[in-house]
C-alpha cells in the first residue's frame, strides 16, 4: 500500500521520467542530419522508383526540352548543405553565392546555407546523397579529399564518387607564390647551395595536402625543404613567417590578407618570390614583394628531379583537390543538372559576385566540373608511383 | 588615439548600431543563462552579416559575446554547471557557496569581477593596440604551447589533496581530446570506425553529462534545495548578500582582482590559444598564492570566484588583439567576427590600428558598454535568479534537465551526442559519488588540442633550440617556481573538490 513515506519517495523519480518525456518530445520536434535520413529513406525509393521508370518516361517522353524547369524549382526551399561550421571559409562563400544562385536559376527557389559539419565534411557529402535525386540539395566541399579515394577503391562510408555530379567551382585559379625571408636566402640557388651544406628551409603548412602540395613537390622532386605543420590556417602561417619561425611561405598571394599581415615582413627583412603557382604574378604584385623579376613556375625551378610519375601525380592532384566544388546527387533529371551547372557558371562569372569574392581574398572565375568528370577513366590508366603521389598532394589518409 | 576613440564613440552612438545591441541583448542574456549552453546569436547576426553595416554586426557580435559572458557564471554557481566556453572554474567555488546559502555573496561577487576585469580587459586593449603587433611577434609556438601546458598543470592545483585522482582524470580527458583528426595531419585516431568520432567528441555534451545531468540528478534523488536556506530567507538576505560579494571584491581582494585580470587579458591576447586556458591559470595561480588557499579553495572561498571570473571577462579584450590584428581567432565567437569583418571588405592586420583605428576602438567601447549595460541589469535581477537556489528539485529539475539536454542536443544537432551526454552522465554520477575530480576532465579536453598543435609546431620549427629563447625561459620559469611553491603547499592539503565539505568563512 502506498503510504505517505512510499509517496515522497516516488516524486523525484516522477520528476525525473517528466522531465526525460518532456526532452525527448522536445527534442523529437527538432529537426537534425537523422531526421533528413529518415525523410530521405522513403524519397530514396520514390527515386528507385522514379529511377527504375526513367527509361519508360523518356520512351513517353523523348523530348527533354519540355522539362518544366520553372515549375520544378519554383516555391522549393533548397538546402545548400556545407560539411565546416559557421563562419569558415566555406560558410561565407556559400552564403555569398545565395542571392545570385537564387538569381539565376530558373523559379527563383529559395536557399538556405544548413551547417553539417562532421567527419571532415563527410557527414555533409552523405546527407546531399541520401536526398532525393531531384536537383533540390545543392552541396560544396573539398570533393577530392572522398572523391579520389573512392576511385581507387577504398571504402568510404555511405559513399560513391558515381553518385556526385559535380556542378562547377565558383572560383577562379588563385596566383600563389613561394616566397623565402631575405634574412635565410635571396634566391633559389642560395638554398640548393645550402641544401648542400645540409641545411634545410621551412615552410608553415596546416596539414599535408591543399595549398602546400607544392611544397610537398618540392620534396619529392629533392628539394632542401620541409614542412612545418599544425597551423590553423593563412593568418597563423603568415604570423609565423613574420616572426621567422618558419623561413618561408607558399602563401605568398596577390591577396590583401597578405598585403596586410605580410606587410611587416616584405618590409623587413624582406622577401625574395622563388617560384609562382597556376597563374603568374603581375608585375604589380613583384613590386609589391619587392621590385623582383618573375620566377620560374614551380616545376621549371633548377635542380629538380622530377619524374614522369611524379608530374602526373601532381598535376592530377592539382585537378582533382575540388576545393569549393558544387554539386548536387547524380540522377536528377538533366535539365536540372544543366540549370545547375549554367547557375554556377554564371555565378561564378558575375563582377558583382567577384568583387564580393575579392573581399575574401579569392579570385573570382570558373572551375568547371571536367576533372571529376574524366577522373574515373584517368585514374585508371595511372601507374601505382603516379598513384602514390597523388594520394600525397591531395593529402589523403589511405593507404 | 584620442582623436580615433572620440570618432569611434560617434560611430557606436547612432541608431544602427544602438538598436543591434537592443536586440541581441535579451537574446544573449539568455544565451549565458541557459546551462551547458546556449544559443547561437553570432551564428544568427552571420545570417545577416550582408545586408548589415559591418560596424553594426561586429558590434553586435562583440556585445552578445560579452554579455552572455557575464551571465555564464549563474548556472556555474546556482547550478554547478559549468559554461561551455567560460565560467568553468566558477563552479569549484561557486556552487559550494550557493550551497551553504551564500549565493548572493558569489553572485554579487562574481558580477563585479566581471565589470571590473571587462574594463581592465578594453583598457588593457586600448593601450596594448598600437605596440601589440610588435610584442606578440615574440611569443610564438613554443610559448604557446608552455602556456597550454600551464593551463594543463592547473590539474595538479584543483585536485588538491586528490593529486593521484586528478591526474588520473586528467590523462582520461587527454585521451577523450585525442579522438578523431589529429591537428597536424589527415589522420583519425581512435574512431572505432564511427564517422561520429571523426571531428572527436564535442565538448558540450561532455559538459552536460559529467557536470550539469549528475547535479540536476542529486538534487532531485535527495529532494534537497541547492541552497539549505529557506527561499524567504534567502530572498531577505539576497540583497545584503550581493553587495557584501561586491564590495569583498572591490576592497578586500581588489589586487586579486586585477592580478586575474591581467592573467586572463594576457592568455587570452596569445594567437590561437583562446581565452580557455586563462580562468583557469588564474584560479591555480590564485590558489598557490593566496594565504589560505589550499585549504579552502574548493570549499566556498570568495577568492576563487574572484579570480576564476576577472579572468574570464578580461579574456574577452584580450582575444580581440590577435582577431583584428592577425587575423586569427581566439574562440569561435572571435572566427564569427572574422567572417564579418573580411564580408564587410575590412581585412585583419596592421591597418586595425592604423587606418582602420576608429573601428577597433568601436569594437573595444562595445565591449565596454557590454559590461556597463548588463552587470547592472544583473545585479538587480540578482535577488530574483537567487530564487533558483530555493526551488524545489521536483519544480526545477525537470525544465532544467530539458534544457540541458536540447543544448547537448543543438550543439550539432546529432543523437549520437545525447548518447554522449548519457554516457558521461553515469560516469559523473560515479566521479561525484566517490570523490573523484571531474574538473581535471575538461581542463584536459579544452587545452590538449592546443597544447599537441603548438607541441608540434614548436619542436618542428625550433627542435631543441628553442630552450635558448629568452622567453620561453620567462615562462619556464614561472611555471618551475608556481609548481615547486605549488606542490610544497600541497603537503597537508584537505580533502578533494568534490566532497560537500563543512563552508569556509574566508569573507
Amino acid at each position: 500500500m502506498m503510504t505517505a513515506g512510499t509517496r515522497r519517495r516516488w516524486k523525484p523519480w516522477k520528476s525525473l521520467a517528466s522531465a526525460t518525456a518532456l526532452t525527448l518530445v522536445l527534442a523529437g520536434c527538432g529537426g537534425g542530419v537523422e531526421d533528413a535520413e529518415e525523410a530521405s529513406a522513403p524519397a530514396e525509393d520514390e527515386a528507385a522508383e522514379g529511377a527504375s521508370e526513367e527509361p519508360a518516361e523518356e520512351e513517353a517522353d523523348p523530348a527533354e526540352d519540355e522539362f518544366d524547369l520553372e515549375a520544378h524549382f519554383d516555391g522549393q526551399r533548397i538546402n545548400f548543405v556545407i560539411g565546416f561550421g559557421a563562419g569558415g571559409g566555406y560558410d561565407v562563400i556559400a552564403r555569398m553565392m545565395l542571392p545570385f544562385l537564387e538569381a539565376e536559376l530558373p523559379g527563383k527557389p529559395s536557399l538556405t546555407v544548413q551547417n553539417a559539419p562532421g567527419g571532415g565534411g563527410l557527414l555533409a557529402v552523405q546527407e546531399v546523397l541520401r536526398a532525393p535525386a531531384d536537383g533540390l540539395t545543392f552541396g560544396m566541399m573539398p570533393l577530392g579529399r572522398f572523391f579520389v579515394p573512392d576511385l581507387l577503391g577504398y571504402e568510404i562510408e555511405n559513399f560513391d564518387a558515381l553518385e556526385v555530379f559535380p556542378t562547377g567551382r565558383p572560383l577562379g585559379d588563385s596566383v600563389f607564390v613561394g616566397c623565402v625571408r631575405n634574412d635565410v636566402a635571396t634566391s633559389w640557388e642560395e638554398i640548393l647551395e645550402a641544401g648542400e651544406r645540409g641545411e634545410v628551409i621551412s615552410f608553415a603548412a596546416d596539414e599535408p595536402g591543399g595549398i602546400e602540395r607544392s611544397v610537398d613537390f618540392l620534396i619529392a622532386a629533392g628539394a632542401p625543404v620541409r614542412m612545418v605543420t599544425g597551423y590553423g590556417g593563412t593568418a597563423e602561417m603568415l604570423a609565423s613567417f613574420g616572426r621567422g619561425e618558419t623561413d618561408a611561405s607558399g602563401r605568398c598571394s596577390t591577396t590583401s590578407q597578405f598585403q596586410e599581415l605580410g606587410a611587416d615582413v616584405v618590409a623587413d627583412p624582406g622577401v625574395t618570390p622563388l617560384w609562382w603557382e597556376e597563374v603568374a604574378p603581375d608585375e604589380e604584385w613583384l613590386e609589391f614583394l619587392g621590385g623582383h623579376e618573375l620566377p620560374p613556375e614551380l616545376t621549371e625551378l633548377p635542380g629538380l628531379e622530377i619524374s614522369d610519375d611524379l608530374a602526373i601525380g601532381y598535376q592530377l592532384s592539382r585537378d582533382l583537390s575540388g576545393g569549393r566544388m558544387t554539386y548536387i546527387r547524380a540522377g536528377a533529371p538533366e535539365p536540372v543538372q544543366q540549370a545547375w551547372l549554367d547557375a554556377v557558371e554564371a555565378v561564378a562569372l558575375n563582377p558583382q559576385f567577384q568583387d564580393l569574392l575579392a573581399t575574401q581574398e579569392l579570385k573570382g572565375g570558373y572551375g568547371p566540373p571536367d576533372p571529376f568528370m574524366e577522373a574515373p577513366a584517368v585514374i585508371e590508366g595511372l601507374s601505382d608511383e603516379a598513384v602514390g603521389y597523388l594520394i600525397r598532394f591531395l593529402g589523403l589518409n589511405v593507404e | 588615439m584620442g582623436e580615433a576613440l572620440v570618432e569611434a564613440a560617434g560611430l557606436l552612438f547612432a541608431w544602427g548600431p544602438i538598436l543591434g545591441f537592443l536586440v541581441v541583448l535579451p537574446v544573449a542574456l539568455l544565451s549565458g543563462l541557459i546551462p551547458g549552453g546556449g544559443l547561437p546569436t553570432a551564428v544568427v547576426i552571420l545570417g545577416f552579416a550582408w545586408t548589415l553595416d559591418p560596424l553594426v554586426a561586429a558590434t553586435m557580435v562583440v556585445f552578445s559575446m560579452a554579455a552572455s559572458d557575464i551571465t555564464e557564471p549563474v548556472p556555474s554557481i546556482l547550478l554547478g554547471i559549468p559554461g561551455s566556453r567560460t565560467a568553468q572554474a566558477t563552479i569549484l567555488d561557486g556552487y559550494p557557496l550557493a550551497q551553504q546559502g551564500k549565493a548572493g555573496l558569489a553572485l554579487g561577487a562574481s558580477y563585479t569581477c566581471t565589470l571590473i576585469g571587462g574594463l581592465i580587459g578594453a583598457a588593457a586593449l586600448l593601450i596594448a593596440l598600437p605596440m601589440a603587433r610588435h610584442l606578440l611577434q615574440y611569443f610564438g609556438a613554443a610559448e604557446f604551447f608552455l602556456l597550454a601546458l600551464m593551463g594543463i598543470f592547473a590539474v595538479g592545483v584543483v585536485s588538491q589533496g586528490a593529486m593521484v585522482k586528478g591526474l588520473l582524470t586528467s590523462t582520461f580527458g587527454i585521451g577523450i581530446a585525442t579522438i578523431g583528426y589529429t591537428p597536424v595531419g589527415n589522420v583519425v585516431r581512435a574512431d572505432m570506425g564511427l564517422t561520429y568520432l571523426w571531428e572527436g567528441i564535442n565538448l558540450t555534451p561532455i559538459i552536460v553529462g559529467l557536470f550539469a545531468l549528475p547535479e540536476l540528478i542529486d538534487l532531485v534523488a535527495s529532494d534537497t534545495r541547492v541552497s539549505k536556506k529557506a527561499g524567504s530567507t534567502l530572498l531577505k538576505e539576497s540583497r545584503s548578500q550581493v553587495y557584501e560579494g561586491m564590495l569583498l571584491a572591490i576592497r578586500k581582494h581588489k589586487l586579486l582582482l586585477l592580478r586575474s585580470s591581467l592573467i586572463g587579458t594576457f592568455v587570452g591576447a596569445m594567437p590561437g590559444l583562446g581565452g580557455s586556458a586563462g580562468h583557469w591559470i588564474s584560479y591555480a595561480s590564485a590558489q598557490a598564492t593566496e594565504k589560505g588557499a589550499k585549504e579552502t579553495f574548493g570549499r566556498g572561498d570568495i577568492r576563487g570566484v574572484i579570480a576564476a571570473d576577472s579572468a574570464n571577462n578580461s579574456s574577452d579584450g584580450g582575444v580581440l588583439i590577435p582577431t583584428v590584428i592577425f587575423g586569427i581567432p581566439g574562440s569561435p565567437g572571435m572566427a564569427i567576427l572574422l567572417a564579418i569583418l573580411i564580408i564587410g571588405g575590412t581585412s585583419p592586420g596592421p591597418s586595425m590600428v592604423t587606418d582602420k583605428l576608429p573601428f577597433t576602438m568601436a569594437l573595444v567601447l562595445t565591449l565596454t558598454i557590454a559590461n556597463i549595460v548588463v552587470v547592472p541589469i544583473m545585479l538587480f535581477a540578482a535577488p530574483f535568479v537567487l530564487k533558483l537556489a530555493s526551488i524545489r528539485p521536483a519544480v526545477l529539475a525537470p525544465p532544467a534537465i530539458a534544457l540541458v539536454t536540447l543544448a547537448a542536443y543543438s550543439s550539432n544537432f546529432r543523437t549520437a551526442d545525447l548518447l554522449v551526454a548519457a554516457g558521461f552522465m553515469v560516469l559523473g554520477i560515479f566521479m561525484k559519488a566517490y570523490g573523484w575530480p571531474r574538473p581535471p576532465i575538461l581542463i584536459a579536453i579544452v587545452l590538449t588540442p592546443i597544447l599537441e598543435q603548438y607541441m608540434n609546431i614548436a619542436t618542428n620549427a625550433y627542435g631543441w633550440s628553442m630552450i635558448q629563447r629568452p622567453q620561453f625561459l620567462i615562462i619556464l620559469g614561472i611555471m618551475v617556481v608556481a609548481f615547486v611553491y605549488s606542490a610544497k603547499m600541497q603537503r597537508g592539503a584537505g580533502s578533494t573538490q568534490e566532497t560537500r565539505s563543512e563552508p569556509v568563512d574566508v569573507a
